[in-house]
């Protein structure tokens, strides 16, 4: 009487059986095609990365583009910002705009009068932060909520338009939440993010402040409001809307300067 | 340079670091979906959109130690999307009748366990190549497809017992016909 193997390792044995050596070659030439055409998301941590851009931000450019070309236009017409993005007339001691000698992260596109667009490579962290875990428990299981505090990064950023070029530094806040119990893989996967973002250039002549914020959804896609920044110094009286763009650089984006100061007020009178 | 090196460059944008993660992997993921999938085109399009996504999201890979892990997560994503679409490619299809099994020698076993693994679902086909196969605890297959530890025994037990009395009852047979 012969024993019968233990059915396990028969299950085990099957199925090494049943596995091929390599796959097939075109797999990995399709694979090493199709990953040279896709781009990397942005990352959720931090924020700081080239994102694709979201319906929501394009509706955001779109607008700020028409704003532009409504009042640069108009300058343009009485012979005021001409065809250069605004040489501050009105706020004295602004550097000249030139046009692109920085990365034109437009993709080849004409820049329209106050437009610029800005490279920041990866700086260094000037400040670390704190990040604390909590799960939280739910009827329907755990909510793992990641808190993010106090992080930020400063070093260089060159900009079209050289009003841009100079210092930048950026803080970080962020909360990440992953449903279900704390889970070393589903943040990276599965994390959904709210977070906000402070922004500061300085140049000799001045310096530009603002912030935005924006959400990570589920499948990686990153909804992010315009920064708008608010000018200090010899640009005081003026307001730079940007957003993120896809780029070379660690984050890149693209910018309009308008000549109103920020926060516009509005009317309530009678 | 070591693979959590690599997975930074990766991280970073290294199209040619990533290149070299991309070579390393690709058969070890083809066997997984092989296996799982059984079918050679869709096991090629499903690792080859786990790798694209692995390149796309890998700037939110924080940890390039856990880099193996989480790209076969997201290989079973991949596999199981995959399975989907396949599916609904199927039920447009005319489905191929399969062969009755040969229970007539040495390919018996194997013919048997073949039938009774493609008649289970993606999630315990899944979960039987991630144990049987890659040698892991139902807990590190847990943790590494994204379910729970209990769903993971669960499918694992049905999905072992119905290979067992796949095999058993193959043995009957094969002893019937020794015996008759």
């Amino acid at each position: 009487m012969t024993t019968r193997p233990d059915p396990d390792r028969k299950i085990a044995a099957w199925l090494h059986d049943e596995a091929p050596d390599h796959a097939p070659s075109d797999v990995l030439e399709a694979s090493r095609e199709r990953v040279e055409k896709t781009r990397q998301r942005r990352s959720w941590w931090p924020a700081r990365r080239g994102t694709q851009m979201s319906t929501y931000t394009k509706l955001a450019a779109a607008a700020a583009t028409v704003l532009v070309i409504t009042v640069g236009g108009t300058a343009f017409m009485l012979g005021g910002i001409g065809g250069q993005p605004s040489p501050q007339p009105t706020t004295g001691g602004a550097p000249q705009t030139q046009q692109p000698t920085a990365p034109d992260a437009t993709g080849g596109d004409v820049l329209l009068p106050g437009e610029f667009t800005a490279c920041v490579p990866r700086n260094a962290e000037s400040k670390a932060g704190t990040t604390e875990t909590e799960v939280i428990p739910g009827p329907d299981g755990d909510l793992t909520v990641e808190r993010t505090r106090g992080f930020t990064w400063s070093g260089s950023i060159s900009a079209t338009d050289p009003r841009f070029s100079g210092t930048h530094y950026t803080s970080w806040d962020g909360n990440g939440y992953t449903a279900g119990a704390a889970d070393p893989y589903a943040q990276v996967v599965d994390g959904f993010g709210t977070w906000a973002e402070g922004h500061r250039i300085e140049t000799a002549e001045g310096a530009w402040a603002g912030s935005t914020v924006g959400i990570t959804l589920p499948d990686g896609t990153n909804e992010a409001a315009p920064a708008v920044l608010t000018g200090e110094g010899a640009y005081q009286g003026l307001t730079a809307v940007t957003f993120p763009i896809d780029g070379p650089c660690f984050f890149d984006f693209r910018g309009f300067v308008i000549e109103v100061p920020e926060p516009p007020v509005p009317y309530t009178g009678d | 340079v070591t693979r959590s090196e690599l997975v930074r460059q990766a991280r970073e944008g290294d199209r040619d670091a990533y290149d070299v993660l991309l070579t390393e992997s690709v058969d070890a993921m083809y066997r997984i979906a092989r296996l799982i999938l059984r079918d050679y085109d869709s096991a090629a399009d499903a690792v080859q959109e786990a790798l694209v996504r692995c390149w796309r999201d890998l700037p939110r890979l924080r940890e390039p130690d856990r880099f193996d892990a989480w790209l076969n997560r997201i290989l079973v994503r991949a596999i199981t999307d995959e399975s989907r679409r396949r599916r609904r490619r199927l039920s447009l299809a005319v489905v191929p009748i399969t062969s009755q099994p040969d229970a007539s020698g040495a390919l018996a076993d194997r013919d048997e366990l073949a039938r009774v693994f493609g008649r289970l679902s993606i999630e315990h086909r899944t979960i039987v190549v991630f144990h049987h196969y890659l040698g892991m605890s139902a807990d590190e297959a847990a943790t590494t497809i994204g379910i729970p530890v209990g769903t993971a025994k669960s499918r694992l037990h049905y999905a072992t017992e119905a290979l067992r009395a796949a095999l058993d009852a193959d043995a009957r047979v094969t002893t019937g016909r020794v015996s008759a």
